[in-house]
């Protein structure tokens, strides 16, 4: 089961996912996240620390969900990933154009 | 009582049927002695290798897809068979996706993933389908 779920913090809106993200659940990610960055700010912080599983469908969403971000003046971090989601981050290269935090605390600060 | 060590499913080769083949990979292994750290291994491989079939085995048509579990601990053999179109995994180019992510663009990461999380892979091409063996060994 996939969920979503955001609150704001130091002026981010902090996204916590929870759950499995795959090729099934992107569709209800990416119009939960269309929704929230229209209507609010444009700085999101994604907190993975409730995600159990992400795909390579999900990783996707994500990169093109921060590349129109960034198009409207905005900005996606990402933080609280499980050890096993953060070597896929890291393996894949996601962390050239995604920058990475150990907490919301680190990602709010920078 | 002995343990079962062999399971069969049967999917179609639908997005939807993705977790329920996560679920029995989870459970039977757990019930192997396998440790978490092969299992999300597995789980991560596997649905990588079945959303390639969905996507571009079958083109996201109708079509089935086989799932044999042979667990004999420390190593748990994942054999998945498809009738979709003919691909030799172990033929495959893995990029350097930094570039192309770089720019935004996703796509193009499941076989570099499924080669980071087994431990190995072996692919047979038998009477028309696309077998592929995933390894995963706990002393590895």
């Amino acid at each position: 089961m996939f969920e979503l779920k955001s609150y704001e913090k130091n002026g981010f809106i902090i996204v916590e996912l929870s759950g499995e993200l795959d090729s099934s659940s992107v569709p209800e990610f990416l119009s939960k996240l269309k929704k929230i960055w229209e209507c609010k700010a444009k700085k999101i912080i994604l907190d993975m620390k409730n995600m159990e599983f992400i795909s390579s469908s999900g990783w996707s969403a994500i990169i093109e969900e921060c590349k129109k971000l960034r198009a409207a003046s905005g900005d996606m971090k990402i933080a609280c990933l499980n050890k096993k989601m953060k070597r896929i981050f890291d393996v894949v290269g996601i962390n050239v154009l995604i920058k990475y935090y150990e907490s919301i605390e680190d990602a709010t600060k920078d | 009582m002995k343990k079962d060590t062999n399971f069969n499913l049967i999917i179609s080769a639908s997005k939807k049927n993705l977790k329920k083949v996560r679920e029995l990979i989870t459970k039977e292994m757990k019930v192997n002695g396998f440790s978490t750290n092969k299992i999300i291994s597995a789980i991560i491989t596997i649905t990588e290798h079945l959303e390639n079939i969905i996507k571009y085995g079958y083109k996201n048509s109708k079509g089935k897809i086989y799932i044999k579990l042979d667990l004999n601990y420390p190593v748990a053999k994942i054999i998945v068979s498809d009738k979709g179109k003919k691909f030799n995994i172990l033929k495959a180019k893995t990029e350097d996706l930094k570039e192309r992510i770089k720019n935004g663009i996703g796509g193009k990461m499941g076989i570099k993933i499924i080669f980071n999380f087994c431990d190995d892979l072996e692919y047979k091409r038998i009477k028309g389908y696309n077998n592929n063996i995933f390894i995963f060994n706990e002393k590895k």
